[in-house]
């Protein structure tokens, strides 16, 4: 076998890192049992090993600031109507680690027919599982060798498991995984470099050596620090970047890390977790104290705030929202705009109480906005309701060639390339298969983009990115070149997409930007801009 | 002891999901009180009880009776507004 077989997968973070494979793999649970007759003391193991676990889960919530989804599960655990079940069935004869899961997936069954429930039921059977191992001394923490860099691999990891691996742990491969979920943000939180949806990481035998390569976004067999892929660098030739670099962020704790970040501002405040994560629809005064957290967490500079944006009732189950197909969300635009104004209402209601309170300037703006009647609704909205800076998220092909009609109307909007990009191309940006496919390098969505920053300007609209292709450092350089006022990028890029703002001029960014659009393929594009900057000796 | 008895109603448009259950469990022991809830007709679930209060599956609309063990009526009052005010959503 080739001593450098490449496992190809989703990177996270910018650190490579050497060191042996420990396999987890999940141990199976025994078969139900009967104990051997004496149920005071099966209770009183079922009672300790329940006690034990909460200890657990408030540890591991307690490591990462408060944790919700930790505490939630901890109080199911602690649930005296799961201990009386699991009573119930040690009077029957049950042992302990039987008890317990049978109460828990008698519960489950209760929550049987509605989706949210269920999920909860699949949490609480995986609890009791975790009972039932501490009880059978299935220990939970296997037997790390305690002196290697160990490079952890398995299928999928939940946030409670992360917290409590050992520090030994130098790198994480998992075979599943999302970008987005809770693993992911607390994996990358604690530095560990990650390459996830790394499907061939099966293939990798215990004790074998490997190097985790995340900005290669990769795994390389019996590979060394040398073969590590180099994240870029740039020169600094500015004091500050050619144009603004804001932060995007969803909570108010990323508007503390923001704030003490070197953004200038916030372009891009996502207010679903408001709504998403909790799943009750708060009142406006609630919304209005935590929109008021992060005006007073967020850095200096613009904040600019975007309406609830949801796509199907997956995500918000109290709206219900149909799911649609790319080409019907596009054509229908806003569809919360048009189906509960009320609720925009008050979301508007409650950042102008905030904005109030907090005595800075804020900027609101709506997703998915598809026509100018549509974007005048919004203003009208809007400028009714608060003292704002009101504007429009640029992210359908429809409204992106009807900016002229926007005069006058709006005071900026915020170019989002990444569901921009998605109805460009006409394909699905969460499926894995086509995701790949678009690439916002092509230079015909980078004509694109200069029509709408050429046409913004000729409006005498400020226009901003916000999409990941402004994380792209050498992306961020085209985009300032192509006339883009502002770039929001998420904090863990900000510095990379900064340092790479300082090195080029205007002149040379509008350079570069023509280059960009002389070429035929994305990958030409890319690879001209950056041969080039290495050229100018702004890139090593 | 005695049972004082209330009706809420549940506003909230997600019904009696995990979060408001968690608000009022936690009220209710952070508090310290022996209350019950459920439909009427029906067997009442301990108000502590995270998992019971989910498998209520109470939408919106839904009215609901509590049934709060103290001789203190302003206790019992305070308690009852509390509730509402999480099964509003708006806690």
């Amino acid at each position: 076998m080739n001593a450098f077989d490449i496992f190809t997968g989703q990177g996270l973070g910018l650190e490579a890192v050497r060191g042996e494979v420990f396999r987890l793999i999940a141990s199976e649970l025994p078969p139900l049992a009967k104990s051997l007759g004496d149920q005071e003391r099966e209770l009183e193991i079922l009672k300790s090993a329940i006690a034990e676990v909460a200890i657990e889960l408030r540890h591991g919530s307690e490591g990462i600031g408060s944790n919700e989804i930790l505490l939630a599960l901890e109080q199911m655990l602690l649930d005296p109507e799961l201990l009386a079940e699991a009573t119930k069935q040690v009077d029957a004869g049950w042992d302990a680690a039987s008890a317990i899961q049978l109460s828990a997936r008698s519960f489950a069954d209760l929550f049987d027919g509605d989706d949210f429930l269920a999920e909860r039921g699949q949490d609480l059977i995986g609890l009791s599982q975790k009972v039932a191992r501490r009880i059978l001394n299935l220990a939970p923490k296997p037997d790390f060798p305690a002196d290697t860099n160990i490079v952890l691999v398995c299928r999928d990891l939940t946030p409670d498991q992360i917290s409590g691996l050992p520090k030994n742990i130098v790198a994480v491969v998992l075979a599943a995984g999302s970008n987005t979920s809770h693993s992911a943000i607390m994996l990358r939180a604690l530095g560990l470099p990650t390459v996830i949806r790394c499907a061939e990481a099966e293939l990798l035998r215990d004790g074998e050596l490997v190097l985790v390569d995340p900005v290669g976004n990769r795994v390389v067999r019996g590979g060394d620090q040398d073969m590590a892929t180099k994240a870029l660098s740039f020169v600094t030739m500015n004091p500050e970047p050619l144009i603004p670099v804001r932060a995007n962020i969803g909570s108010v704790q990323e508007a503390l890390v923001a704030g003490a970040s070197a953004a200038d501002g916030v372009g891009l405040v996502r207010t679903e977790f408001l709504y998403l994560g909790q799943q009750v629809n708060p009142g406006t005064n609630q919304q209005a104290d935590v929109y008021e957290q992060l005006l007073r967490a967020a850095p200096m500079g613009p904040v600019l705030l975007r309406t609830i944006d949801v796509a199907g009732d997956k995500e918000v189950p109290f709206l219900a929202l149909p799911d649609q197909s790319v080409a019907e969300a596009a054509a229908s635009g806003y569809r919360v705009l048009s189906l509960y104004p009320e609720f925009v209402s008050d979301q508007l209601k409650a950042i102008e109480i905030a904005r109030r309170r907090v005595g800075r300037e804020v900027s609101v703006m709506a997703p998915m906005i598809s026509n100018p009647e549509q974007a005048r609704e919004f203003v009208n909205l809007a400028r009714g309701l608060g003292d704002f800076q009101v504007g429009i998220m640029l992210e359908t092909p429809q409204i992106a060639k009807r900016i002229p009609e926007l005069k006058g109307l709006l005071d900026f909007v915020s170019v989002g390339t990444n569901d921009l990009s998605h109805f460009f191309f006409n394909l699905d940006r969460y499926s894995p298969e086509t995701a790949e496919q678009i690439n916002y390098w092509h230079p015909s969505f980078v004509l694109l983009l200069e029509e709408i920053a050429k046409a913004a300007k000729e409006a005498g609209i400020s226009a901003g990115v916000c999409g990941e292709s402004a994380a792209d450092p050498e992306f961020g350089i085209v985009l300032a070149g192509l006339g883009f006022e502002s770039l929001s990028v998420s904090v863990s890029s900000l510095s990379s997409v900064r340092s790479a703002l300082t090195s080029a001029s205007l002149k040379q960014a509008q350079s570069l930007a023509r280059l960009a659009v002389s070429v035929k393929s994305a990958v030409a594009a890319q690879a001209i801009v950056r041969s080039e900057l290495s050229r100018l000796g702004l890139e090593s | 002891m005695a049972l004082v008895l209330a009706t809420l109603r549940v506003n909230d448009p997600i019904g009696l999901h995990s979060r408001p259950a968690g608000l009022i469990v936690k009220y209710i022991n952070d508090q310290g009180i022996l209350a019950r809830i459920g439909r009427s007709g029906q067997e009442l679930v301990p108000a502590n009880s995270p998992l019971r209060l989910m498998a209520l599956k109470a939408k919106s609309g839904d009215e609901l009776l509590l049934e709060i063990n103290t001789e203190d009526q302003e206790l019992a009052d305070r308690v009852a507004l509390e509730l509402q005010l999480i099964l509003d959503g708006n806690q």
